[in-house]
């Protein structure tokens, strides 16, 4: 019986797609001498539609003979549209796409355009740019995201046009009326709130407490992140073993076992009394709410605060019934009287991969279809993104507005590191015990330190063996590059130089982890 | 119609079976058995089988009179089968890697030779080793010719001193590797960073301040932004 209603979900799904295609097919039927450049994507927000609206009539405007019209699928067929349009060769030029989505990597390296000789060129839509900076490097963050550039193949596939990341969202015409003091605020700032919520009640449309913040299992993981981060950041300059400021995974793994931490640590403890404070400024069972729920709660007026996407903000200020804010995460600043000598700095706000990328299918559109990739993130387009949807945009602006509001600080990632290769399963397990009214951090840490070590183990394992498959398969491409270079044997050939340089560097960190996994095994 | 795509591009896109297929399709020669090998090399998953055929297909290059991009390419693949696929067998490994040197000192993939020897010998002497044998151990190989080549070279050693705790060596090794100036970008990023903390470890806070001062004026989008700044203040307060 469940096998049935999931065959019959699927060719729901399926005929939904087919339907899309077939209503917006309608609107883009070849006229002669017409080149049709057409856009699929799952990105449905109304300001991004209206967006690409706008864009596409420019584009055409600019060029006439070219029709530009996209093709907006819900997110939840766009999987299985996408792989029909592939196997039917009815592929759009252009089409979103996602690593999280399974199967999808696979597709990318086989339809997919490579897009390295005109991603090292300027791009002709940006103004006064100093110096003819490459297309790559317009990027916030030089084309780096998994979803743009592929490591594997060291090919660029994807161009983002906007920048990931969590921001902490507010109820403004709340923080007003109850004369709470104006953002930014402090972690101890932000405590001070819940005396005054405790007023709210009768400001609420439905019955219940209005809490600090909204949780959820994406607000709270958003919150905690940060509010670690903030308490640990001397930990990652001991963790940081190659001494270039950054803790991999595979840094916290061989420390952990290396003695350089656990989960009875100084800092680590301050984090996770942090964490476990923190979960009071929100409701109960936010880790079992999903979040639509949530947002659906901070819309409802159920609380002053929530953390989420920035891509977030446009839907909130369309939806909600009050002016919604955007502010830095309330964390503790070194003036706190708990937590203070343990802040270095702030959390930095500014780094968070790329996202809402596009790429270009194998075909003979493709260069048109480069050329309006470009113009997209080209300095007037990117200025209407922004104007229109009031998101991060991915590309450098001419003002160079783009990150000024943004603090620059200490990474938060080590929360992440920490917990999520090796020790994500005991973490997830475990964690109730850092927030029941009988548990805490000792208890939980406790625990960690019993069940993590076997997990951190199996990691370490698989990070040897796939980080020697790879390696492996990249000796054959390196041989096919050479092939495929028009410099001479190679040489000159940059792109060929940075492969090499990352199959050696690639093989250095395999001996390392070799012998790391030994010393761990004895 | 768009152009079906070579067996070297389906080997670029890790398509090793399509890319078999179509090599098989080539007219016999050195061209083709070098694409057979390097498909069945990329095939996943990767197979004893396919690791031996391949090593055949190589051999028959190596051991023919034929053009010396093909002969180079097939030595340097046969060198990374013993290296790589089948580990353990150094020596073998370290046969035909000075096997490409000798006969076409000139290519690419020889300079690229001459990291692998170097990733060979510090496999060899570990952690275990003296200061005494790694000095006499980096005293017997010989860097790549290129510059590039080099600054892998320079990198691979520096991090294994790293590994060891001895910040002196490995700050002379990045060092050449930030003076040989190949390296862009978040590469370069982080080798200033490495260099600024290695040299601050040391007391040597000019090295330092140089390293530190040229990430920010060059990476200020760089995460670790506020950290260098902050760490080039502390140090400049401590004197």
């Amino acid at each position: 019986m469940k096998n049935r209603i999931g065959l019959v979900l699927v060719l729901l799904a399926v005929a939904t797609a087919f339907w899309f295609s077939w209503v917006q097919r309608g609107s883009i039927e070849a006229e002669p001498g017409v080149l049709t450049l057409r856009i699929g994507h799952f990105t449905t927000d109304p300001q991004f539609i209206g967006f690409l609206d706008q864009a596409g009539a420019e584009y055409e405007r600019l060029n006439p003979g070219v029709r530009v019209r996209q093709m907006a699928i819900p997110r939840q067929m766009y999987l299985q549209w996408l792989r029909t349009q592939l196997v039917g060769e009815t592929a759009p030029e252009i089409m979103q796409f996602a690593y999280f989505m399974p199967g999808v990597e696979e597709m990318v390296m086989h339809q997919f355009t490579v897009l390295n000789t005109w991603v090292n060129q300027p791009n002709p839509y940006r103004s006064h740019e100093t110096g003819n900076l490459a297309w790559k490097d317009t990027f916030l963050d030089g084309l780096n995201s998994r979803d743009a550039y592929n490591e594997k193949l060291r090919a660029y596939f994807g161009i983002p046009l906007i920048m990931g990341g969590y921001s902490f969202f507010y109820n403004e015409t709340m923080r007003a009326g109850l004369g709470i003091k104006p953002p930014p605020w402090s972690y101890r700032d932000f405590c001070e709130v819940a005396g005054v919520l405790e007023r709210a009640n009768e400001m609420t449309k439905v019955g219940g407490a209005v809490v600090p913040i909204v949780g959820s299992e994406q607000s709270s993981y958003a919150l905690f992140k940060m509010l670690f981060s903030s308490v640990t950041q001397s930990l990652l300059l001991d963790l940081d073993s190659n001494f270039d400021l950054r803790v991999s995974h595979e840094e916290a793994a061989t420390g952990y076992f290396l003695g350089r931490w656990n989960y009875q640590n100084t800092e680590v403890q301050r984090g996770l009394q942090l964490i476990r404070e923190g979960s009071r400024l929100m409701n109960n069972g936010f880790s079992q709410i999903q979040k639509q729920d949530g947002v659906a709660r901070f819309l409802q007026g159920r609380g002053l605060a929530l953390a989420g996407s920035q891509t977030d903000l446009t839907f909130f200020r369309g939806a909600a019934t009050f002016e919604v804010g955007e502010t830095s995460f309330p964390l503790p600043d070194e003036s706190d009287p708990t937590y203070g000598r343990y802040v270095l700095g702030p959390v930095n706000e500014r780094s968070g991969s790329s996202t809402l990328t596009l790429g270009v299918l194998r075909s003979p559109q493709q260069r048109r279809a480069v050329d309006f990739l470009q113009f997209l993130t080209g300095s007037a387009m990117t200025e209407l993104l922004k104007q229109e949807t009031q998101w991060r945009v991915s590309v450098k602006s001419d003002s160079g507005e783009d990150m000024s509001r943004l603090i620059s600080g200490y990474p938060k990632t080590l929360f992440d590191v920490l917990n999520a290769q090796g020790s994500e399963q005991a973490f997830h397990k475990n964690r109730y015990q850092l927030f029941k009214i009988d548990g805490g951090v000792s208890v939980f840490a406790k625990t960690m330190d019993e069940e993590s070590p076997e997990g951190f183990r199996t990691w370490l394992d698989r990070q040897r063996s796939t980080l020697g498959e790879t390696i492996r398969q990249q000796d054959a491409v390196i041989v096919s590059d050479i092939m495929m270079s028009d410099a001479l044997d190679g040489k000159t050939d940059t792109r060929l130089m940075d492969f090499l340089d990352l199959n050696n560097r690639q093989e250095a960190q395999y001996l390392r982890l070799t012998r790391e996994v030994e010393k761990i095994r004895q | 119609m768009t152009e079906p795509l070579s067996g070297w591009d389906l080997i670029a896109r890790h398509l090793g079976g399509d890319a078999v297929a179509a090599f098989e399709r080539m007219p016999p020669g050195d061209e083709r058995n070098l694409g057979l090998a390097a498909a069945l090399l990329s095939k996943y998953p990767q197979t004893k089988g396919n690791v031996a055929r391949a090593a055949q297909l190589l051999e028959t290059i190596i051991e023919g009179k034929g053009p010396p991009m093909f002969r180079s390419l097939a030595l340097y693949l046969r060198a990374r089968i013993e290296h790589a696929f089948r580990e353990g067998r150094r020596q073998d490994a370290i046969h035909y890697y000075q096997q490409l040197r000798n006969d076409y000192p000139d290519s690419l993939l020889a300079d690229n030779a001459a990291v692998k020897l170097a990733l060979i010998e510090i496999e060899r002497i570990g952690l275990a080793g003296s200061d005494a044998e790694v000095r006499s151990m980096i005293a017997r190989l010989m860097p790549p010719r290129g510059s590039h080549a080099q600054g892998q070279y320079y990198y691979v050693v520096g991090s294994f001193f790293i590994e060891r705790g001895d910040a002196q060596p490995a700050l002379e090794n990045l060092l050449k590797v930030r003076d040989l100036d190949t390296l862009v970008g978040r590469n370069r990023a982080d080798v200033l960073v490495q260099i600024g903390r290695l040299s601050a470890q040391l007391g040597q806070v000019e090295l330092a301040r140089t390293a530190y001062l040229e990430f920010l004026e060059s990476n200020p989008l760089d995460p670790r932004h506020l950290m260098v700044s902050d760490l080039l203040a502390q140090m400049e307060e401590s004197l």
